[in-house]
């Protein structure tokens, strides 16, 4: 006889041994002492809570001697076969495997049989959920009205996948996940009998591991168990299990968001020499920054009640002075980076320059100290008036803040327009001498635009309109410039360099001087389209709108 | 994970780097405490297989020790993969390592093997072989032609291709073709190929001669004399939704004797409800050190050794792989692309995706496979720069060899674009997995990368 496994050896024979799943148990002990027993139930929940394992119990305690009984005697003939699973009346359908229409029609016309040996026929269907649509159709007669010695019994852990007419005709039961104190307990249980000597920390990192089932809880034991009468070291056991230790978090954690980079290598190196594969530890990052999120926002830890109050403390020191938005951002680079692992052909250096971009990037501020800081700004601008003081001011601010919030720093750029440098007297001149870096910021930022404006040279300056001249061969080019959306970029270059608004006309050669029909409709200095569009005040209305010049039209005069 | 086929298996000390999971199954063979079902997950390439094999070595040993013997008839049986106790299902493309030694000795001489080969690929039996390995421990990775086995409409049948393949007599060449096609095709009885996906017909079937060669039909033959029924499922994220499902009863309680494994590289691609019935084996990567001593034991020399188990990442089949003038002639390649990739030089990047889309491979898994194999070379390139930017000691250094022209480089490019610069490259590698142009999504990167380089000025060193 070969090894049983614990969560076969420990199955609950009893509706009483059912642990986690009280509100199943009381129901249906009253149902069946009441004897108000359903013809049709449908089990549902994740696995290993214990579905399969209650509809064993109910076929027992209808098909038992003493029958129909809550707590089936186990000693009776039908109770022995159902728990070995050659009992004639009890009848346990691999739904998964039996799925077709064909079985559906074959189990159809066995219903009618009486049971050979006891009271009730019960059809355990596991699975059910791989039935096919054609199979559940031909299975809604026989569930509504089968014949009275039928139970039918399903259990899935998919329920909806499952058409609503077979679920109105079942009585349905939600199981539960089971608490970590639960399957603690159940465990404890479990190795007293096999008289195994398992630490209580062992136990809770198993139950914790399950994830709210039991079965998976008792396979993990096994597996801890299986490291025999030498007390396996919890560093072993943790290996085994998958999970990286807290104390290894704990560091790479708060040396990720401290920014304390030769560390957080140190750290990653360390996790590799000990064979750790890195997407696990990220997975087991990602939680642990679960963690420190809920001790960071949640004051009360009554989220955290799985945890100790030591555990509890422990999470608060670590993320003491680290603002939540930095926790979030963090948690969003990780569980961006997780999934992509798994498919590259180089997880470990994924992980490592992800985790070092994000630890060489400064720690967002929250959102609170910003809007604080932003707040006593306003004030001092308030009380210095405008002039010298309100701009060294914005500037230090800003040199702060560049980069907490990288979203402002755009927004901001229209204003710095105005209120940038000093406004010195422009003349054509000083156009000239920075057109070269005109021209290489427009490229950098768009290149064929910035080719475009290569070919023209400042001509002249009228009234803040830059007059910009193309050879005749060039009026693409100038027409190019002057697209709208071209046109505003090259302001805006020109503008910050020049240090305050400048717009833009393009000529070329020939049609050249004032008044000329020139390479584009807005090339009217003084009048034209350029002019107005690069007026502040019109350009705060152009963005505003999302606007555009089309024509400028003068007012006529009242009284027309 | 590759078919060990014909690879003496000696003992647990044989899977490098596991020897915490080597004991741990020891002691559960010891203390008699075998579960029926386990999960070996883990990265590819680690000794997933390996193990699962030794494992079954050992569990059915006859000598009843918790290490195989490798003497016993048992142990020489599952180890060639042929034993009526075993079954293994694998998928078609991952092909074989066939050493070296073998293939010759079923050819004549080397030169014939090679001939032989290549008139194999002529008549479409085989994908062009690809050697690895060192001295006496060479092999070539075969995969064979998944047409000439799954016939339209029909069961999967290595007969036909044999039949075709006695058929070839007359010249010497045909002749050691047929006689190695022969042997790479007859295959040990312990495997059962499927191909893209594993479907209910891996649990069970209608027919009594399929059912046979079904889990659930292997499984409930009667026992085998107090030996174990085992089964080994390979690339276990193959099998579709329906046959996990169906597997879930046996998986729960299978059978007297019976041993399930299920072999995979990412668990979370089963249903929760397979991975809660079995017992979860997490196989991590291979410590560098401990891979590169593997490496040298078998003839790698020191420094290509330390080299290849860094560009492995822990990987011992791809360590193995790697060859040696390949660890010279891609680090030429690769500084070269660096040097395009900083300056910007978009025609040499273009010029560069077309060389390095081998487009002279013509089966895409394998070409694939070769043009990430380069990208890694990149990647480990970049997160070494990036790792000197950020004062990583030299002994955290893949390329720690080439620490010196590191720092300089290192300085090419400010950290923030030499970050997007290595995102490109993982980027573009990652998406080779999904059905996309080789050849475009090289373009695509080298236009990716000069359009992030030109944002910025390189800073002359």
């Amino acid at each position: 006889m070969s090894y049983i496994v614990m969560a076969r050896k420990y199955r609950p024979q009893t509706l009483d041994e059912l642990v986690g799943q009280e509100h199943v148990a009381r129901t249906l002990t009253n149902a069946i002492a009441s004897g108000r027993i359903a013809h049709a139930y449908l089990f549902t929940g994740p696995r290993g809570v214990g579905k399969t394992t209650t509809a064993r119990i109910l076929a027992k305690a209808v098909d038992c001697v003493e029958g129909p009984t809550p707590s089936p005697c186990g000693k009776c003939d039908p109770c022995i076969e159902i728990a070995e699973g050659r009992s004639l009346d009890v009848i346990e359908i691999d739904g998964a495997s039996n799925r077709g229409i064909d079985e559906m029609r074959d189990l159809r016309e066995r219903v009618r049989y009486a049971p050979p040996g006891g009271r009730r026929k019960v059809y355990i269907i596991d699975e059910v959920h791989m039935l096919t649509t054609e199979a559940f159709n031909a299975l809604l007669k026989t569930l509504e009205e089968p014949p009275p010695h039928v139970l039918f019994i399903f259990a899935t852990t998919a329920p909806q996948k499952i058409p609503l007419t077979i679920l109105s005709r079942c009585q349905r039961f939600d199981f539960r996940r089971i608490p970590v104190a639960t399957i603690v307990e159940r465990l404890a249980g479990i190795a007293r009998s096999e008289s195994l000597e398992v630490d209580s920390g062992v136990l809770e990192r198993v139950a914790r591991k399950a994830d709210g089932s039991m079965r998976d809880a008792e396979s993990l034991l096994d597996q801890v168990v299986a490291f025999g009468g030498e007390k396996a070291a919890e560093a072993d056991v943790l290996r085994l299990l998958g999970v990286v230790e807290h104390d290894s978090l704990f560091s790479l954690g708060e040396h990720l968001l401290r920014r304390d980079l030769t560390r957080l290598l140190i750290d990653l190196d360390e996790l590799t020499r000990m064979g750790w594969d890195l997407s696990t530890v990220v997975g087991g990052l990602i939680e642990h920054l679960r963690n420190l999120l809920v001790a960071r926002i949640d004051r009360d830890a009554t989220s955290l009640a799985d945890f100790t109050p030591e555990e509890v403390d422990r999470y608060r020191a670590s993320v003491e002075g680290i603002s939540e938005e930095d926790l979030i951002r963090c948690l969003g680079m990780l569980t961006e980076l997780e999934p992509g692992m798994k498919r590259s052909s180089q997880p470990r250096a994924l992980a490592e320059v992800a985790l070092l971009g994000f630890a060489s990037r400064p720690a967002a501020g929250s959102l609170k100290d910003l809007v604080h800081r932003l707040e006593s700004l306003e004030k001092k601008l308030g009380a210095a008036g405008d002039g010298d003081c309100g701009n060294s001011s914005a500037a230090s601010t800003e040199g702060r803040e560049e980069n907490s919030a990288e979203i402002v720093t755009e927004e901001q750029e229209p204003e710095v327009e105005e209120t940038g440098p000093p406004q010195r007297d422009l003349g054509l001149e000083s156009i000239q001498e920075i057109w070269e870096r005109v021209v290489t910021e427009v490229k950098s930022r768009k290149m064929s635009l910035g080719m475009f404006l290569a070919a023209g040279r400042p001509d002249g300056l009228d009234q803040g309109v830059l007059r910009v001249l193309f050879s005749d061969g060039e009026q693409y080019h100038a027409e190019q410039v002057m697209y709208r959306q071209n046109r505003d970029l090259v302001c805006q270059v020109l503008s910050k360099l020049a240090g305050r608004p400048v717009g833009i006309v393009c000529h070329s050669e020939e049609k050249k001087g004032p008044g000329a029909p020139g390479a584009s409709e807005s090339a009217h200095p003084g009048s034209g389209a350029g002019d107005l569009a690069s007026a502040p005040g019109a350009r705060k209305l152009m963005s505003a709108f999302d606007a555009e010049v089309v024509r400028v039209v003068n007012r006529p005069e009242k009284g027309r | 994970m590759n078919d060990l086929r014909g690879r003496e298996i000696m003992g647990w000390n044989d899977v490098i780097g596991h020897d915490h999971l080597a004991g741990w199954f020891r002691r559960q063979i010891l203390s008699d405490r075998l579960a029926h079902a386990y999960l070996f997950e883990g990265p590819a390439g680690v000794g997933k297989k390996q193990m699962a094999l030794i494992f079954a070595q050992a569990v059915n040993c006859s000598r009843g020790d918790a290490d195989p013997c490798g003497e016993c008839p048992s142990c020489g049986r599952v180890g060639a993969q042929d034993d009526p106790g075993l079954m293994i299902y694998r998928d078609i493309d991952e092909g074989s390592w066939i050493p070296r030694k073998k293939a010759i000795e079923w050819a004549g001489s080397e030169d014939l093997l090679l001939d032989a080969y290549a008139y194999l690929v002529d008549a479409g039996f085989l994908n062009p072989p690809v050697p690895g390995g060192r001295g006496s421990d060479r092999w070539d990775r075969v995969v064979l032609s998944a047409e000439k086995i799954f016939r339209r409409g029909r069961a999967p049948s290595l007969s036909q291709a044999l039949e075709d393949l006695s058929g070839l007599e007359g010249d010497k060449v045909p002749e050691a073709a047929g006689r190695v096609g022969t042997q790479l095709f007859r295959g040990p009885q312990s495997l059962v190929y499927y191909r893209k996906s594993m479907g209910i017909d891996l649990v069970t079937a209608r027919s009594r001669t399929e059912e046979a060669r079904t889990i659930r039909g292997f499984l409930s033959r009667k026992r085998l004399g107090g030996r174990r029924k085992i089964v080994i499922v390979d690339d276990a994220h193959k099998m579709t939704e329906e046959a996990q499902n169906s597997l879930l009863k046996t998986l729960e309680e299978p059978p007297q004797d019976s041993l399930l494994i299920l072999v995979l590289d990412c668990a979370s691609e089963l249903l929760p409800t397979i991975r809660s019935r079995c017992q979860r084996v997490g196989f991590g990567i291979i410590p560098a050190d401990v891979l590169a001593g593997a490496l040298e034991n078998r003839g790698f020399e020191r420094e290509e050794a330390q080299w290849a188990a860094g560009t492995s990442s822990g990987r011992f089949a791809r360590a193995l792989g790697s060859r040696r003038e390949d660890s010279v002639v891609a680090r030429e390649e690769i500084l070269h692309t660096w040097r395009e990739i900083y300056g910007g030089d978009l025609a040499g990047l273009m010029g560069e995706a077309g060389f390095l889309a081998h487009e002279e491979i013509p089966e895409r898994g394998a070409r694939v496979r070769r043009v990430r194999e380069q990208l890694d070379g990149l990647i480990l390139w970049l997160r070494d720069l990036l790792f000197v930017v950020h004062g990583a000691s030299r002994d955290l250094l893949v390329n720690a060899d080439l620490a010196d022209s590191l720092s300089r480089e290192s300085r090419r490019l400010p950290p923030q674009v030499l970050e997007q610069v290595f995102w490109a490259v993982a980027e573009t590698s990652r998406r080779l997995d999904r059905n996309v142009d080789v050849r475009l999504a090289l373009e695509g990167m080298a236009l990716t990368l000069v359009s992030i380089v030109k944002d910025r000025e390189v800073v002359p060193v």
